[in-house]
């Protein structure tokens, strides 16, 4: 378990290293609220939206600081698949899956404490101040790092498929906007219709965002704690399938000779 | 002077001609770009046809304007895309000393780097807009050729702002990641309604990031049938493009060869 601690440490402070592009993601950060949060200001206006505009700023702060923290983690599984590095990987006393998921995890939670700078000011920049009910958001955190860490299990099935095809991306954006959609990134589950909704609950990905965004909101600490069963059950399912696939992509790769 | 351009316009339809080529030999490679661009752009949609179940109109603007704000932006970047993705490679070139193979040749070599490159999934952005401009009711007959007319501004606007972007490399180095973000602005900006921002902020959208210009502007001149303001749309293009060409060669007197010829 210590040389993926240490895989994790790797990552972590590789992240924070990168000030410049950091730099960048808050601003695009910081955009994407000031963008969102004129619409609901026009929006709300005129419509009874069941949830305050402020709310709704908020919502978006933590979704869209989830979402922007992971890293381009499938990428660099497609370099390792081209560049032959697995070949050399598969060498060492320890799971190519499980390094890079650590490796993942590191990487994503520095991004995510250094977008949190902007996911705390922003929203009280552009929205009206500080969430209805703010010890909430103290239960965000133990939920968005449980969040992170399935979705990174998953984004490394995505990676994966580059075994196959060469570029796992076309895959990834596909995935991506999935989880924009029935994650409830953008638009709180509230203004979706029923059957969207339906759709939504049978995929992992409300768990990863809608979920436990409202559950801070709300500070519902049952709602949390069901959120965070769900999401252990994903979690089990996504290892389970990058490790099939991964087996699979192993056998073709030993057949083709390294 | 007319031969020169004549010259240029014919070398640089060859080179995309061959390199849109390129990417199609692989063709499964190719096909899944473009299907999944495609699949990526609807999904993504889908939140303006969910935010339109509960609201009618954001400050006069319905649905159909948010299709075709949608659409003529996925179309311009398409295009950008599929004719000069190599506007999105100028700073590392630069960083790396790699213009000379196109600084050693009698062509331009402004157009030669653009034209270096297409990307296979500008095709699934131009499907996109296609289906996108059909569904909103804008892509009638009659509108069909100022569509092509924004289409091809909103094309050079984003090739423009990648190379002014791109060129920065000259003065400043390492900037691939700034010209990324900066181009990923102008997307962002092109896709929402312009109408819900504040005046001051809105110039900013028609002069540091030429987000207005892309989308916003041509759907009000369909909208309010105010045709003349496409005067307006194509000297700012041209004002664009020239301002491109003037930095990318403002910076060439400082480029430093990598010694990479060939």
């Amino acid at each position: 378990m210590r040389k993926y601690w240490e895989f994790f440490k790797i990552d972590f402070w590789q992240a924070l290293q990168y000030r410049s592009a950091s730099l960048g993601k808050i601003f695009f950060y910081g955009i994407i609220l000031y963008v969102f949060s004129k619409l609901w200001e026009v929006t709300g206006k005129t419509e009874n939206l069941g949830l305050s505009p402020n709310t709704l700023v908020w919502y978006l702060a933590l979704t869209e600081l989830l979402v922007l923290s992971y890293p381009y983690l499938h990428t660099e599984i497609d370099e390792d698949v081209r560049s032959g590095n697995l070949a050399y990987s598969l060498l060492r006393p320890a799971s190519y899956l499980w390094s890079r998921y650590f490796r993942g995890f590191g990487s994503v939670l520095a991004r995510f404490f250094i977008l949190l700078v902007g996911g705390l000011i922003f929203p009280l920049l552009f929205g009206g101040g500080w969430p209805e009910n703010p010890l909430g958001l103290l239960l965000f955190f133990p939920l968005a790092f449980a969040s992170l860490s399935v979705g990174i299990i998953f984004h490394i099935s995505v990676g994966i498929c580059s075994f196959w095809i060469q570029d796992s991306n076309p895959i990834y954006w596909v995935w991506q906007k999935l989880m924009f959609i029935l994650g409830g990134l953008i638009l709180p589950f509230e203004i979706y219709p029923e059957w969207l909704k339906t759709i939504a609950w049978y995929s992992p990905f409300p768990y990863l965002l809608n979920m436990p965004v409202m559950a801070s909101l709300e500070g519902d600490i049952q709602k949390a704690l069901s959120c965070l069963l769900a999401m252990a059950a994903w979690f089990v399912v996504g290892s389970m399938l990058a490790t099939i696939l991964f087996l699979f992509a192993r056998r073709s790769l030993v057949l083709n000779g390294g | 002077m007319q031969n020169t351009i004549k010259g240029s316009f014919l070398f640089f339809a060859k080179l995309v001609s061959l390199n849109i080529q390129a990417p199609m030999a692989l063709r499964t490679s190719f096909l899944m770009q473009v299907i999944f661009m495609l699949l990526n752009n609807l999904v993504y949609f889908t939140v303006w046809w969910i935010f339109f179940t509960r609201f009618k109109e954001i400050n006069g603007w319905g649905l159909a304007e948010i299709e075709a704000m949608y659409a003529l932006t996925a179309a311009s970047f398409g295009t950008a895309l599929v004719f000069g993705a190599g506007a999105r490679q100028i700073a590392l070139k630069i960083v790396h000393g790699e213009l000379d193979t196109y600084l050693v040749q009698p062509k331009n070599p402004l157009l030669h780097q653009v034209g270096s490159l297409s990307q296979p999934s500008g095709w699934g952005d131009m499907i996109t807009a296609t289906v996108l401009l059909y569904m909103s009711g804008y892509g009638t007959l009659v509108n069909i050729p100022m569509l092509l007319l924004f289409v091809f501004c909103g094309a050079s606007f984003f090739l423009a702002t990648a190379i002014i972007a791109n060129s920065l490399a000259f003065w400043l180095g390492h900037v691939d990641q700034l010209a990324r973000q900066i181009l990923e602005f102008v997307i962002t900006f092109s896709v929402y309604p312009q109408n819900i921002f504040p005046a001051g902020f809105k110039v900013i959208l028609f002069t540091i990031l030429p987000a207005g210009f892309i989308s916003y502007l041509p759907i009000e001149i369909l909208k309010s049938k105010n045709y003349l303001w496409i005067f307006g749309l194509v000297a700012a293009c041209a004002f664009y493009l020239a301002l491109a060409q003037f930095i990318f060669y403002r910076g060439l007197r400082r480029y430093e060869s990598g010694n990479k010829i060939g």
